[in-house]
């Protein structure tokens, strides 16, 4: 057990050394979804009988763990293309744990800008309703649907094996993501192509979710919303252990 | 079942993709502290024999023990007795040496004080420790490459498998490195290495296979190799062609010689030794020499002679970067990663 953790331990650590280097990089991240929560925020528009502010600032909650969540396996890519991995393949350390370890280091610049982005929500006086155990609902739903979405990442960033089709791929995927989610606009406000989408768009129900907790305190909501986060959890970690511990080729 | 004293046992090993048969039935075996090369073009089928006898590939048919397991069925067990160094640059640049060697230590569970016992001892046998401490970016080509060579031997392995361990380095360092392999293996470390160098082979390898098209078409220790496609070439050229016969008769008792125009070419089953006596018969019918060189087979023609000359495709890996592109590839994944 404590040889597993050792092993996890040291992934997510050498990918976490990797990826916060450059400390330009790590500050601009955590800049960006503040500065989106800051200029949407102060909107002078009203959204389902609240400030836009309330409205938008769960949306972006999310949005900081989505954006980096989803490029947070290009590491993985880079590690496949340049033969990192096949190197740790060939050692002893059991490949599923090296898929937690990356996926844990995938997630860890989304927990800096969610920190970040939850500060400056409580800064600028946004609503939060649940007190304390609502606090403590969102972290946990946002922390499973993070490594979650982190789980995924790294399993397509595993399969593409290449940074430059990784990243663009990424990119394809996630504004239109957000963009045709419920994230800026309720959905009876929206043109009816981008409302029949918004319906499919698992995002939508993500963010209905952490606006339940947050600005109605809504635990029921929260306790569902985080039994699907497992599930969806649980299913992207197999996957990417899956993909690790297939005949590397 | 694997015999005694065998590093590696390779029986009839096939790999197919699809329609493409990578390595077709290859056999051949490694003694413990021996060298052993893989020599062939690119898409050969070495990099294919080299994942699977490290266990990341399973083979279609055919048997492979390594350190007297089975590659199929203990998989596990081969690993933590092997240690590979790919193709490409697989340090990590962002990190200093130190930390390269600790995280491949950890992925053995080599731990506490047994851990930097052992980096420091690596670190003294490939002469890294005025580097150690620094981030692998500032590394010359050479010392990477021997950072690589510390992360492998750190874990005592029994089989160590290098893939073109001195791709773009410079002479020098590429010396270096041929002396430090040396001295590995006279631990009784047996190695794979492959290659396209054959001056690499000749000075580093024991026995060589030459693969084509996934084929073991050449096997043997280079020197035998080389004597078996024939001896020393002697060629003679001559101030004025020769006005008669009678001289190359004469030669003819003693050498296999053809000429055109001023060069006379010689195979003597003597080889050089034959060429004070060639020497003396031209003196005798006062024929002038205006030089002569003696040409000796080497393991390139070896190569050339039993490599079909064709353009493989693939080698069924998906990480042939060489050096320079790994690098630049790096170069843009710290700048994308922020």
């Amino acid at each position: 057990m404590i040889a597993a953790i050792d092993v996890v331990r040291h992934v997510w650590r050498r990918d976490r050394t990797i990826q916060f280097k450059n400390k330009i990089g790590l500050v601009a991240a955590i800049v960006t979804p503040v500065a989106w929560l800051a200029v949407m925020g102060s909107l002078p528009i009203h959204m389902e009988g609240m400030r836009y502010l309330d409205y938008v600032a769960p949306a972006i909650v999310v949005m900081s763990v989505l954006f980096p969540c989803l490029q947070g396996g290009l590491l993985t890519a880079s590690d496949r293309q340049l033969g990192h991995l096949k190197k740790a393949f060939a050692t002893p350390a059991p490949r599923y744990l090296m898929a937690i370890g990356k996926t844990l280091a995938a997630s860890t610049k989304a927990f800096a800008q969610f920190g970040a982005v939850l500060l400056t929500a409580v800064l600028l006086g946004v609503r939060f309703s649940g007190g304390l155990t609502g606090f403590l609902l969102i972290f946990v739903y946002t922390m499973f649907i993070a490594l979650g979405l982190s789980a995924l990442s790294v399993s397509i960033a595993f399969m593409v094996g290449d940074m430059h089709a990784f990243g663009s791929t990424m990119s394809l995927i996630s504004l239109p993501l957000f963009m045709g989610s419920s994230a800026l606009m309720p959905i009876d406000k929206m043109p009816s192509w981008l409302a029949s989408f918004a319906k499919v768009n698992p995002l939508t129900y993500i963010i209905g979710a952490t606006r339940d907790i947050m600005l109605w305190g809504n635990t029921s909501s929260a306790v569902w919303g985080i039994c699907l986060a497992s599930v969806f959890l649980a299913a992207a970690m197999t996957l990417c252990a899956y993909l690790f511990e297939r005949d590397y080729n | 079942m694997p015999s005694d004293g065998l590093a590696v046992q390779v029986t009839s090993l096939t790999r197919r993709f699809n329609d493409l048969v990578a390595v077709d039935s290859v056999s051949f075996d490694i003694a413990a502290g021996e060298i052993f090369g893989l020599l062939g073009p690119n898409g050969a089928g070495k990099t294919t024999t080299v994942l699977m006898l490290t266990s990341l590939l399973r083979p279609t048919s055919g048997e492979a023990f390594v350190a007297g397991m089975d590659v199929v069925r203990r998989p596990k067990e081969v690993r933590r007795k092997i240690s590979y160094v790919p193709q490409g640059m697989a340090v990590d640049y962002a990190l200093t040496g130190r930390d390269n060697l600790d995280y491949y230590a950890s992925l053995f569970r080599i731990r506490g004080r047994e851990k930097v016992a052992r980096i420091d001892q690596v670190v003294e046998l490939l002469g890294l420790e005025s580097v150690v401490d620094q981030r692998v970016q500032f590394f010359s080509g050479g010392m990477r490459r021997r950072l690589e060579l510390a992360q492998a031997v750190l874990t005592k392995p029994t089989v160590l498998f290098l893939d073109e361990p001195t791709l773009g380095l410079d002479v020098a360092a590429r010396r270096r490195l041929w002396e430090l392999i040396g001295n590995m293996t006279s631990d009784g470390i047996a190695c794979l290495l492959t290659t396209h160098y054959m001056e690499e082979a000749e000075a580093l390898c024991n026995r060589v296979a030459f693969i084509s098209q996934g084929k073991i078409v050449r096997c043997g220790a280079p020197s035998d190799l080389v004597a078996e496609i024939g001896g020393e070439a002697i060629q003679i050229d001559l101030c004025r062609p020769l006005l008669s016969d009678s001289v190359m008769r004469d030669i003819a008792q003693i050498a296999d010689v053809s000429v055109e125009g001023l060069q006379l070419t010689l195979v003597a089953s003597g080889g050089r030794r034959a060429l004070p006596r060639i020497v003396a018969i031209l003196h005798s019918h006062g024929v002038e020499v205006e030089s002569i060189s003696i040409k000796r087979p080497r393991l390139e023609d070896v190569y050339l002679e039993c490599v079909d000359d064709v353009e493989c495709v693939d080698d069924g890996s998906q990480e042939l970067v060489s050096a320079s592109e790994g690098a630049e590839i790096r170069r843009m994944a710290r700048r994308s990663m922020g």
